[in-house]
């Protein structure tokens, strides 16, 4: 199964249109390289925990919010604006297969992207932000031994802990 | 009588889904500092940690809260968390200075605020996401 932040990764490098503006090379799943050395643009894709939305007996489903920077010269904003829309366009309302059972199920839009500009005296940029709310569902992989269900479907309980 | 009744049930279930979705932008700003840290760990040498000691983070200071520490290289230990769960400017972010002291720095208070709008966006992303699409 493909780790979220990895799916996302490789869907981009399938994307003529996002490899277009920002080629896969310049895309950091990890750590972003360090600003002054690094020639723009460059896109940073941050994924983080998020809350549960429900389960059933074979899965969990969770709500996330994945961000994704995109890096642009000082004068380059509406460079940096136009691969955030690309991004809207590639990812939103969309579904695909993590493999294993588990998949993305569904991708908000966050609204509007957000620009920030960095004013440093060795650094002059613009950093865009563009939030996406990521809906996955994951196969559950229960463990531990309180419950133990026999194949006549009676429940026993281990209550060695008390 | 019912109406009241629904309205507190609705008001309480409202406060859960806004304390979750404060969790969860807080836990993204710990993400996205730790991140920097990559680079301030290049650059700044405190006499923190022992070389090579990397980033972690943990939960801690009550349940509401959130930690985490970056302790690469000696440099500065890094901590942000939120209190209480309700909405408003409750976000907070320090920074240990290069002598190992404790307190809000003005560079990282600047540097979180001007993230408050991804904050935002975030907030309301999880909400839409615990309460159903509006």
């Amino acid at each position: 199964m493909n780790s979220l932040l990895r799916s996302i990764a490789d869907r981009w490098s399938e994307n003529a249109t996002l490899c277009g503006l920002v080629p896969f090379s310049r895309v950091f799943t990890g750590r972003i390289p360090q600003t002054e050395l690094y020639r723009f643009p460059y896109v940073s894709i941050l994924t983080s925990t998020g809350s549960p939305l429900f389960r059933t007996d074979k899965t969990r489903a969770s709500a996330g919010p994945v961000t994704f920077h995109v890096w642009v010269d000082d004068d380059h904003l509406e460079y940096a604006l136009d691969v955030a829309a690309a991004i809207t366009e590639a990812y939103a309302d969309t579904c695909w297969s993590l493999g294993g059972g588990s998949k993305v199920f569904d991708v908000g839009d966050g609204g509007e992207p957000l620009s920030v500009q960095v004013d440093l005296p060795n650094v002059k940029a613009w950093e865009v932000v563009k939030v996406m709310t990521f809906y996955v569902e994951r196969n559950r992989v229960d463990t531990g031994t309180c419950c133990n269900a026999s194949s006549d479907g009676s429940i026993s309980w281990d209550d060695s802990s008390s | 009588m019912a109406a009241v009744v629904g309205e507190a049930r609705f008001q309480k279930g409202l406060e859960r889904a806004a304390a979750k979705a404060m969790r969860v932008a807080a836990g993204w700003l710990l993400t996205r500092m730790l991140q920097d840290v990559g680079h301030q760990t290049d650059v700044r040498k405190g006499p923190g940690s022992p070389v090579g000691t990397p980033p972690y983070r943990r939960t801690g200071k009550g349940q509401d809260s959130l930690m985490a520490e970056a302790t690469t290289d000696g440099a500065a230990v890094g901590v942000a968390g939120i209190g209480v769960p309700v909405l408003g400017n409750n976000y907070m972010a320090m920074w240990d200075d290069e002598n190992g002291r404790l307190g809000v720095q003005r560079s990282w208070l600047s540097r979180w605020k001007i993230y408050r709008p991804v904050l935002d966006q975030i907030i309301h992303g999880q909400m839409q996401a615990q309460l159903g699409r509006m």
